[in-house]
């Protein structure tokens, strides 16, 4: 018995055959439902690169720029010495990683 | 597919364009090592993952709106005709025919071929505007483009009962202006509401170099680019057609109006066109690898419009010119106008791709672009009654696909993302490398290089006018504005 909806149990007559995927007939929900994730995929992008980038700016202000681009930018900014910077800036109790500040963790 | 020979006629065409259509991955490739190549070191990842991610999104959308687009706009709509109600059957993602069907060979390999001309037209963008566009912004411009406005085009002049072909005689067999002009013209469009990279302009105009991280990966690029190429032109045409009209059976390979050419043809076309493009740019460019094979890719782009047709010496010729024509111009609106393409796609594909297809108008004068439909009534016709090729009919329509189909949306959708601050990244996040504070080195086993070329110097100068905190401190914004900027700026 097949329970996919195309009634095709058999392809021994496959000139009376038309299509071959499961549960034909739901083809214009799967469209709904594809286009509704596809916009909430760019929103979420959009709100993820937003964070990314206050995240950014305010390691950055921690840093100092001048850090943030050390070897012309291409030094990633995890290094001990980073972290000391940050914590001379904000005090005790707050240590904003990067990539993770107090503003974000607060926010999730 | 009751008789052997029509099956095997309907299969072979189905694996043909499957295989097209695997070579064409290549393009995107390409296009991925030459951007990659082009960006800094700091800038890596993020250009990348902004150009991979352009196979997902507009793969989804092209099946979701854009192959609908093609079947059902070929009449503008409202200029031969309205919307093709059968567009629906072929083309809309509910059809029977989107989808594994015994009773369709076709339509999924067709429309493969077809998305694979999206990705490019997309990526032609993406390499123009690295380094500072923001991924989302980015993301909106290549479903704009890939599954909206290049297959708008496409419907109206690349398609045998296109409006633009039946009235206008419009002749672009390998995709000049359907492809290259209209993505050359977003490309310009953004561009120029983008602004230049930080620092890529002096303060008494004079344009700094930003030389490639890596010169090696954007001349494979370009190579793989070529090889995609070719599964491009062999995807544009019908393999095999029966052309013979009232005279009885003759079977041939067609262009994309279904016109006849052959294969051979266009295999001594698009290897002299090539060649053309690589000679003048070698020369004018003083042996710059980079520009000795973008002039290739731009020789190939001015000759395609009439490639179906060209002696191969009228290839190498058109593509020699079309070459050096996309470099002096590129150089020229780079110091003239202060816009910062960074790999030179506007110039490679829109200015070439413009060219092409005047060119073709003036060379095909008399042709026949494809065969009439009924109803409509071309400015100029064969004696047979077919819609003539000419020069007026591929002047405008050159112009549609740059600027009315390329440029226009594109400069206003830019203007719209950059309204709330979301076409640009924040300076500060600019000028610390896009990889910085996510990705961190793209090569953490290599020493880092301090010099750049000299161009870090620059930017840590600039950096210092930040006013010790980050940005939202330099007297002019280059171009767009982050929303993060102007908060700070506030």
């Amino acid at each position: 018995m097949n329970l996919a909806g195309t009634g095709l149990d058999s392809f021994t007559d496959p000139a009376d055959i038309t299509t071959l995927y499961p549960f034909p007939g739901l083809e214009v929900a799967l469209v709904v439902i594809s286009l509704l994730l596809l916009v909430s995929w760019h929103f979420l992008q959009m709100r993820e690169e937003n964070e990314e980038y206050d995240d950014a700016i305010e390691l950055y202000s921690q840093v100092g720029m001048e850090r943030a681009m050390h070897f012309g930018g291409v030094s990633h900014l995890d290094t001990a010495e980073d972290m000391e910077a940050v914590e001379a800036r904000v005090g005790e109790g707050h240590r904003p990683e990067p990539g993770r500040t107090a503003e974000r963790e607060a926010r999730e | 597919m009751g008789d052997e020979l029509g099956a095997l006629n309907v299969i072979f065409t189905e694996f043909y364009f499957w295989v097209t259509v695997v070579m064409m991955f290549l393009i995107h490739v390409g296009f991925a090592v030459y951007e990659v190549g082009v960006a800094r070191r700091k800038n890596i990842r993020a250009t990348l993952m902004k150009n991979i991610m352009v196979i997902p999104l507009v793969t989804i959308t092209f099946f979701l709106f854009g192959w609908y687009l093609y079947f059902a706009l070929p009449n503008g709509p409202g200029i031969t005709g309205g919307i093709i109600p059968e567009a629906v059957d072929l083309g809309a993602p509910w059809s029977e025919s989107m989808g594994p069907n015994m009773q369709d060979r076709i339509n999924g390999v067709f429309w493969a071929a077809f998305l694979l001309f999206s990705w490019t037209a997309a990526s032609i963008v993406s390499g123009a505007i690295i380094e500072r566009v923001r991924m989302g912004a980015f993301f909106i411009f290549a479903v704009m483009l890939g599954s909206i406005t290049w297959i708008i085009d496409a419907a109206w002049g690349w398609s045998p009962s296109g409006w633009m072909v039946q009235i206008m005689g419009y002749h672009d067999a390998y995709a000049s202006g359907v492809i290259h002009a209209v993505a050359g013209g977003t490309a310009l469009a953004v561009v120029i509401v983008l602004g230049p990279r930080i620092g890529k302009f002096g303060p008494n105009g004079e344009v700094r170099e930003i030389k490639p991280h890596n010169v090696w990966m954007t001349c494979v690029g370009l190579l793989l680019i070529f090889t995609g190429f070719w599964g491009f032109y062999a995807a544009c045409n019908i393999p095999i057609l029966d052309v013979g009209g009232e005279s009885g059976s003759y079977f041939s390979a067609t262009n994309i109006y279904l016109m006849p050419t052959t294969l051979s043809g266009i295999t001594f076309n698009f290897l002299m066109s090539l060649s053309g493009g690589m000679m003048a740019a070698f020369v004018l460019s003083k042996a710059d690898p980079f520009w000795t094979l973008s002039g290739g890719l731009a020789g190939i782009i001015a000759a395609s419009a009439g490639n179906d047709l060209y002696h191969p010496l009228q290839a190498m010729l058109i593509g020699a010119v079309g070459a050096g024509l996309a470099y002096k111009l590129h150089y020229y609106v780079e110091r003239r106008f202060r816009i910062d393409d960074a790999v030179g796609a506007v110039a490679v594909h829109g200015y070439a791709g413009f060219f092409g297809v005047v060119v073709a108008g003036f060379m095909l004068w008399g042709y026949p672009a494809a065969a009439p439909v009924e109803g409509t009534s071309a400015w100029f016709t064969t004696p047979d009654g077919f819609p003539a090729i000419n020069p007026l009919g591929n002047l405008l329509g050159a112009i549609i696909m740059f600027f009315v189909l390329g440029f226009l949306p594109a400069f206003g959708v830019a203007k719209l993302l950059n309204r709330f601050g979301l076409l640009r990244v924040p300076r500060a996040v600019e000028l610390a490398g896009l990889d910085t504070h996510r990705y961190g080195n793209a090569y953490p086993y290599f020493q880092s290089s301090e010099a750049e070329g000299g161009f870090a110097e620059v930017e840590r100068e600039i950096a210092g006018g930040f006013n010790q905190q980050v940005a939202g401190r330099l007297d002019e914004p280059p171009g767009a504005t982050s929303r993060e900027d102007r908060r700070i700026t506030k």
